[in-house]
């Protein structure tokens, strides 16, 4: 996914930022169980809207401290999620850290759901999308 | 909210902790070469004149001096110097699809999706007879009960 004439950084192996931002944006959503939107990340974190903006499309690619921190803080992440060099990293970090974060509710979700057939585990998969599927109806 | 330990503070305590093989600091000559930061970016974020660098730059730091990048989220000397002597690996494992998606959901609906789960799994107790749990590479918890 390299592009020809792009920019030399200090360590290209790294997974693009806007990617690890979106990755971000999309997988921890707000409690009402969609994806926090610009506006509200904004507020929450004190940067633009359109510093956001240039984050993920890309045209900021290489952000200062202080707007990494503050988005770490706002995801409840630690800054280590910005070494994660491909999506399936990215994702693996975000479940860890949810792991951390889990209340004991979830803990034993986590526990009972292991024990599960995989039919079943797609049956209660199905279920939470619908779930979530019925908030955001009911929000509208 | 701003209570991080200054980023000069942070930097100066990777140079004091963190050595050449004789024993001496690394010069900011030599970290400016390993890393490709410019000599002037390394020595202004440890007198505490640039105090916002770019993530490229705290990255090639890190890598240099073998810190994980939460080094600058620090709030104390003594969290640096922990995370300078013991690489704390996160040994939590990940929490599985279900309850990685389920926790974002409310309580209620937390409630719900475990009562269901245990639906299942009594019901998967009791057509047991015929089917061997085998194959299911998540493990068979069954003893522990």
């Amino acid at each position: 996914m390299t592009q020809a004439g792009m920019q030399t950084t200090m360590l290209d192996d790294t997974f693009p930022f806007r990617e690890q931002l979106r990755i971000l944006i999309q997988t921890i959503a707000a409690p009402d169980g969609n994806a926090y939107d610009i506006t509200a990340i904004a507020k929450a974190t004190g940067l633009s809207a359109q510093s956001l903006l240039y984050m993920l499309d890309g045209r900021t690619n290489n952000p200062r401290l202080d707007s990494l921190r503050r988005i770490c803080r706002f995801y409840n992440v630690a800054l280590d999620y910005f070494e994660c060099s491909s999506e399936e990293q990215c994702r693996s970090f975000l479940a860890q850290n949810a792991a951390h974060l889990a209340s004991p509710l979830v803990r034993e979700i986590d526990q009972k759901a292991e024990a599960l057939k995989p039919p079943d585990k797609s049956r209660v998969l199905s279920l939470i999308d619908r779930l979530k599927v019925l908030r955001k109806l009911r929000k509208h | 909210m701003d209570d991080y330990l200054p980023l000069s503070e942070q930097v100066k305590i990777l140079f004091d902790a963190v050595r050449r093989e004789d024993g001496q600091p690394f010069t900011l000559q030599e970290v400016s070469e390993a890393t490709g930061i410019s000599l002037g970016t390394i020595g202004q974020m440890r007198s505490g004149k640039i105090n916002n660098p770019q993530l490229n730059t705290l990255r090639a730091l890190c890598r240099f001096f073998s810190v994980p990048l939460r080094y600058f989220e620090t709030q104390t000397a003594e969290q640096c110097y922990a995370l300078l002597t013991k690489q704390s690996p996160q040994a939590q494992p990940a929490l599985n699809e279900i309850a990685f998606r389920a926790s974002g959901l409310s309580e209620d609906a937390q409630k719900d999706i475990l009562a269901l789960i245990k639906m299942f799994k009594e019901e998967e107790k009791l057509q047991g007879g015929d089917h061997d749990p085998i194959d299911d590479t998540s493990g068979n918890a069954n003893n522990d009960a």
